[in-house]
């Protein structure tokens, strides 16, 4: 049991990890969608919504851009 | 007529001031379209990230162009004009080194936006691994997938020659090596076909049942030659009842 320990947990902080990632990509996802579904005027207020500023919007394009899987994932998500 | 200079005067007085009411609305409103530019230019930026990984530069290099851009505080929408600049250059003169140190210098020295895509456009035409910056629309990465789809095709591996042409579908170059896998894909089924006709000219009837029962060995002319007296070679149908 103790051997198992440090593996099942490190098995669940990378599930998490990845979950964590992917929910980034998830919320990127459907503020973009409502983003450009939206007025161009409106985007501020669809971001405050969300409980984001201009800044941690920009941040978390950043932030996808940067990961292949995500990015690719955000672009597939959009492109539906 | 003292009512009348009052009156004057007094609007005078308060003219400036409405005008100054106004004037920090006009950067309120600035400053509103320049969020909303901000916001809706972000959206771009992984994908034209993405754009640029297709295009054929890995991704260290395409997260360190990030890594400078963000560090010199680019807009993302900034970092994306930047990044399909780089993809544009990536495609014409194919992937240079060290990207993200070229990206940061340009940076350092102040450059932004078309200044910045026509550097990056300059070094990629003097150093990218395409076609020797001669301005040939096809990079090193194309040519390598090329190659590579006219391998799989010579194996007999279809499919993978036909990703691989998908992938590429930029330029004339890349229709080169991919025609060249469908060639020899097209020569080899081509030569199955061509020798059951020639064969069946020499073999005539033996090669009528053995085609039917082993279509893919049809080409197998050594069976086919040992009947090549007979008449009638091109009639299958007639070859096969005798055989019957």
């Amino acid at each position: 049991m103790n051997r198992c320990a440090p593996i099942l947990l490190s098995f669940a902080l990378a599930c998490g990890g990845t979950t964590a990632a992917g929910g980034k990509a998830d919320q990127a996802v459907t503020i973009a969608k409502q983003l450009r579904a939206a007025k161009p005027d409106d985007a501020e207020k669809i971001l405050a919504e969300h409980g984001m500023t201009a800044d941690q919007w920009e941040a978390l394009m950043f932030e996808i851009a940067e990961d292949p899987a995500l990015a690719a994932k955000y672009e597939a998500e959009l492109a539906k | 007529m003292r009512t009348v200079l009052l009156a004057s005067i007094l609007s005078l007085a308060l003219l400036p001031r409405a005008a100054d009411a106004e004037a920090p609305a006009r950067p309120e409103a600035a400053d509103k379209n320049a969020a909303r530019d901000r916001i809706l230019g972000a959206l771009e930026l992984p994908r034209k990230a993405q754009a640029l990984r297709k295009a054929g530069l890995d991704d260290a290099a395409v997260k360190a162009g990030l890594k400078a851009a963000r560090d010199k505080k680019l807009h993302a929408r900034e970092a994306a004009d930047l990044l399909d600049a780089a993809a544009q250059a990536v495609k014409d003169h194919g992937p240079v080194d060290n990207f993200g140190a070229f990206v940061q210098s340009q940076l350092d020295s102040g450059k932004r936006g078309k200044d910045l895509a026509e550097a990056i456009r300059a070094e990629h035409l003097a150093r990218g691994k395409g076609h020797d910056g001669k301005g040939k629309p096809d990079t090193k990465g194309h040519d390598d997938k090329g190659h590579d789809a006219a391998d799989h095709d010579s194996k007999g591996n279809d499919s993978k020659g036909n990703d691989a042409k998908a992938n590429d579908n930029k330029g004339a170059d890349a229709a080169g090596p991919d025609a060249k896998g469908h060639d020899t894909k097209a020569n080899d089924s081509k030569g199955v076909d061509a020798a059951g006709p020639d064969a069946k000219g020499k073999s005539a009837d033996a090669a009528g049942p053995d085609a039917k029962a082993k279509p893919a060995d049809a080409a197998t002319p050594d069976t086919k030659g040992k009947s090549a007296d007979k008449p009638g070679p091109d009639d299958k149908g007639k070859s096969a009842k005798p055989d019957k």
